[in-house]
């Protein structure tokens, strides 16, 4: 198993593989961002992911998420899990199946490196910036706004808010106009989970 | 005299309003927006009841949904 996790990494940059193994990720929401964000970041090798989602696996969720056909009706946190354990054992998954609000997002993500917001609702998402903002002002919060609909590759950006609040997406394509697919949804959760590795591992975010 | 920043524009406005006054004002939905009132996040409970002060800088980041 050692020799395993030796090789898992062996194409990683010299001396990434420790700081990003001590890193712990929040990720709020289990769908199309976060079970994209969470597989990036559990191949990355990212120590610890913290994940909470309330939902269960559905099959119109199979276009875009991060799950299959025999786990339809299951807790996605749990079966997002089991599917992290079979791409790398060599990492923590701890899952809460559990609607987040305002009140319990800072007990289960309190303590993160970074917070990756990867909800699906304006109003969560919001609720997550805020609390964030307020409670934790130096931990960086990677945001996702405007995944729907196909095509529109350069449309797709990421910009830094303000002190450490991050949005990658292109601001506009609400999935309510533009139902979401998996290469554009997958697009915007590469660039979260690839501007997580940047915030741990260099002093500067190139933007 | 306060300054609205929204959508890269620059909108002035005067006298003392709440923040959900000067949202809607300016045709801005307050339930899609963050906000922040010199260079502070303002909680949403709070929009009703904090007065943007003379001289403020009201800056608006719109979300859409979708994750």
């Amino acid at each position: 198993m050692e020799n395993l996790e030796k090789e898992f990494f062996s194409r990683h940059e010299s001396g990434i593989v420790p700081v990003l193994k001590k890193a712990k990720v929040g990720i709020a929401g289990a769908g199309g961002l976060g079970s994209n964000i969470a597989v990036a970041l559990a191949r990355a090798g990212v120590g610890k992911l913290v994940i909470a989602d309330f939902d269960k696996v559905e099959p119109h969720n199979l276009n875009r998420q991060q799950f299959f056909v025999d786990q339809i009706g299951m807790p996605k946190v749990v079966v997002l899990k089991e599917n992290l354990q079979r791409i790398n054992p060599f990492s923590q998954y701890e899952v809460h199946q559990v609607y987040l609000d305002a009140e319990n997002m800072p007990s289960i993500f309190g303590d993160v490196d970074i917070m990756v917001e990867a909800f699906d609702k304006v109003e969560s998402k919001l609720i997550l910036v805020e609390t964030w903002a307020e409670k934790f002002p130096g931990t960086p919060v990677v945001m996702g706004s405007g995944m729907g609909g196909y095509g529109g590759n350069n449309l797709i950006s990421t910009k830094r808010l303000f002190e450490d609040i991050y949005v990658c997406g292109d601001g506009k394509t609400d999935v309510d106009t533009h139902p979401p697919i998996a290469p554009r949804v997958a697009l915007v959760a590469a660039m979260q989970a690839n501007l997580v590795l940047e915030l741990l591992l260099n002093e500067e975010v190139v933007l | 005299m306060s300054i609205l920043v929204f959508d890269n524009q620059s909108v002035v406005f005067d006298g003392e309003k709440s923040v959900t006054e000067v949202l809607l004002a300016n045709e801005i939905n307050p339930s899609l927006v963050m906000v922040r009132v010199n260079g502070k996040v303002i909680v949403r409970e709070q929009y009703e009841l904090f007065i943007v002060p003379e001289g403020a800088t009201v800056k608006v980041y719109p979300f859409v949904g979708g994750g």
